[in-house]
């Protein structure tokens, strides 16, 4: 890299520090600034050279709600890989193996999950309160999640969704439209994830979808970025 | 003090809730004020401070003390969920005029945080060296995270200038700053 690239790379890490670079600009610099260490030494030294005026700032007083927020959030957005034995909607696919490749519209879906469920009865594992099959624009089935009566909640992907760099799948239920949509938690890929929540509602017609948001999930705790799927959750028929 | 801090995030990448409470006793207030120059919206910082904290949690591992401190590293997540969320709230602006209005009003706490720098410091130094336009755009970006447009209408000239003022507010500041 010649002297003028170095200099330009200064500025651009500067302003990137500032927070000045937007749209594909920024997004080009994030990406390299994940390979880059170069450049994250530039803009750490930019960072480090600011940073007295953050001291300027008169503080603020939290509301004393604040850090129990904080704390009931803390379990909620950790989206641990499952290692615990495949789950009840798993084995449940699993089974439904056969149905795989079959063209069917999202109702259909519910309704054979409805039917399969019946198949399951009995086994020995945690059964969910509800069970939502997510679809996605086309009304196919993308995605399945349940909720468990001790706050946790497991996604099962049924395809792949393409995640940009940068961005992360965030899962939103909507239980109380006055409250609006909160956030489950965030995967950085279509996989299988168990979320730990702080006993979050669980009713049949409750509202489950994902959203693509930025890699550090919604920066406003609401959904930001396009519905990749949604459906709403129904009380298994056991 | 900052080495305590980075301490304290290593004890939060070992999932210690404790040292994430400690953190919170210690730079709450202070990014809560971080967050209010820029968003000036009581709860919407409360909400900013609310994510940064989830985030610090989630990303303690991230932080690399060989970089810089861990302070910077937490202020930079502050002002990073700060000027998102900002540039939410003026796409919801109705018109272009209203967001017009809103970087005009803006400036009294850039010139606020200049003038409570430490005197004779180098941040101070070499801010007071750039022409007194070209400063305040450096202080409404990093003060008041607002954006090239924004700067521009506040200073009252086309985006291009406001751009390459910056850009070279920025070179000058490196070079007096080196």
């Amino acid at each position: 890299m010649n002297e003028t690239d170095r200099r330009d790379d200064n500025v651009l890490a500067g302003e990137f520090a500032l927070g000045l670079l937007e749209g594909s600009e920024r997004e080009v610099f994030e990406r390299r600034l994940v390979r880059e260490r170069a450049l994250q030494t530039e803009v750490a030294q930019w960072r480090e050279r600011l940073a007295a005026l953050d001291a300027t700032a008169s503080p603020g007083r939290a509301s004393p709600q604040l850090w129990g927020k904080i704390e009931s959030s803390l379990g909620a957005r950790r989206a641990a890989v499952d290692e615990a034995r495949p789950g009840w909607a798993e084995q449940l696919w699993t089974s439904l193996g056969f149905w795989r490749g079959a063209s069917f519209a999202g109702a259909a879906a519910s309704l054979m999950l409805a039917i399969a469920v019946g198949l399951l009865a009995g086994r020995a594992t945690p059964q969910p309160l509800v069970v939502a099959v997510l679809q996605t624009g086309d009304t196919s089935p993308g995605a399945i999640v349940e909720a468990f009566g001790d706050g946790s909640i497991v996604l099962v992907p049924l395809r792949d969704i393409p995640v940009p760099p940068g961005k992360a799948l965030e899962v939103w239920t909507l239980y109380d439209k006055a409250r609006g949509p909160v956030s489950i938690g965030l995967i950085d890929s279509a996989r299988r994830a168990r979320f730990q929540t702080a006993s979050l509602p669980a009713r049949a017609e409750q509202l489950y979808e994902i959203t693509l948001e930025p890699a550090t999930g919604s920066p406003i705790g609401r959904p930001t970025g396009p519905v990749l799927m949604k459906g709403l959750a129904a009380t298994p028929r056991l | 003090m900052s080495d305590d801090l980075a301490e304290l995030l290593q004890a939060c990448a070992r999932g210690e809730r404790n040292s994430l409470r400690a953190i919170y006793e210690r730079e709450c207030a202070a990014m809560i004020g971080v967050a209010m120059r820029i968003v000036r919206r009581r709860e919407l910082a409360e909400e900013i401070v609310h994510d940064v904290f989830v985030q610090i949690w989630r990303h303690a591992r991230t932080f690399d003390p060989s970089l810089g401190s861990a302070r910077g590293w937490m202020f930079a997540i502050v002002r990073n969920r700060a000027i998102s969320a900002l540039r939410t709230t003026s796409r919801e602006l109705p018109t272009a005029e209203e967001e017009l209005t809103a970087a005009v009003d803006r400036g009294a706490e850039s010139e606020n945080a200049f003038d409570k720098l430490a005197e004779g410091s180098a941040l101070k130094r070499c801010l007071e060296r750039l022409e007194p336009r070209r400063r305040l755009g450096v202080l409404l970006a990093y003060v008041e995270g607002l954006s090239h447009g924004e700067i521009a209408a506040r200073l009252g000239v086309p985006l291009g200038t406001a751009k390459s003022w910056l850009h070279r507010s920025l070179a000058q500041l490196r070079e007096c700053l080196a």
